[in-house]
């Protein structure tokens, strides 16, 4: 994971993966996911590292072309919930999934946990100054992929992790950094 | 950096500010919001009509004539 300081301000390198555009310009920005794969609400999502980058290319971003784009952007971290190396930023996003879980369950309205993560994104982390969070998961294969991770199977000693970006106004010196991957 | 105690605080207060009427609404919201998702990523939408046949079972002894009839012109 690379990290910078610009104007005494922490900034994290992250990595974006869109599909290849093989008759138009570059992106500009990045694009805002709002699919499904959109696991902690609707935002801006950066690999940290460019590994995982690319697997998300080859398994998801390469459908219609054949070929996937990576963009890297410096990602304004300082006011960033950090649940991966942070114990307390942790223990507070955890807690504060179960609070929200136990909140609807109060008002007698069922929700999922995707559902969660997308109530909190649209309605409570901006409002209360969280503009991105830091998160992580185990790497798994796609449907199409046999991907080895780890020689030990199971295993997965890496973490993947990645940063959601609420607002675009953190995202600075996003540029196409490598086009046209298989 | 975040301050995690005064984060607490106003998350809990946000959070308790909506309420059901809220919740149900952005939950309505939400499944809107997939549906046109899914639309504008390529997934179709399948339309199918059924027609239903109503049957409606009647007992004799509910047959009330509810004019005329003391008991019931009272309880209405």
């Amino acid at each position: 994971m690379e990290k910078k300081s610009i104007s005494n301000k922490p900034y994290l390198i992250g990595y974006h993966t869109q599909e290849y555009r093989s008759n138009a310009h570059a992106l500009e920005e990045p694009i805002k996911c709002t699919g499904k794969t959109a696991w902690l609400g609707m935002g801006y999502y950066f690999w940290t590292e460019i590994e995982f980058a690319h697997y998300w290319g080859e398994d998801f971003k390469k459908r219609a072309t054949g070929y996937y784009d990576i963009y890297k952007a410096d990602i304004n971290i300082e006011k960033c919930l950090n649940t991966v190396f942070d114990e307390e930023g942790y223990f507070f996003f955890r807690t504060k999934i179960e609070e929200t879980i136990e909140y609807f369950k109060q008002k007698n309205v069922n929700v999922t946990l995707e559902q969660v993560h997308k109530f909190l994104a649209d309605n409570i982390w901006n409002n209360i100054g969280v503009e991105c969070i830091m998160y992580d998961d185990k790497p798994v294969n796609s449907f199409k992929s046999d991907r080895i991770y780890s020689e030990i199977p199971d295993l997965y000693f890496k973490k993947r992790i990645q940063v959601v970006v609420f607002n675009l106004k953190n995202v600075s010196n996003f540029a196409l950094y490598l086009e046209e991957q298989q | 950096m975040l301050n995690y105690q005064e984060l607490s605080r106003k998350f809990t207060e946000k959070l308790n500010s909506f309420d059901k009427d809220f919740l149900l609404k952005w939950i309505e919201f939400d499944q809107y919001r997939d549906t046109i998702a899914q639309l504008v990523s390529g997934e179709t939408v399948k339309v199918k009509n059924t027609t239903l046949t109503q049957n409606i079972l009647v007992d004799n002894k509910e047959k009330v004539a509810l004019t005329g009839n003391t008991q019931y012109a009272m309880a209405a």
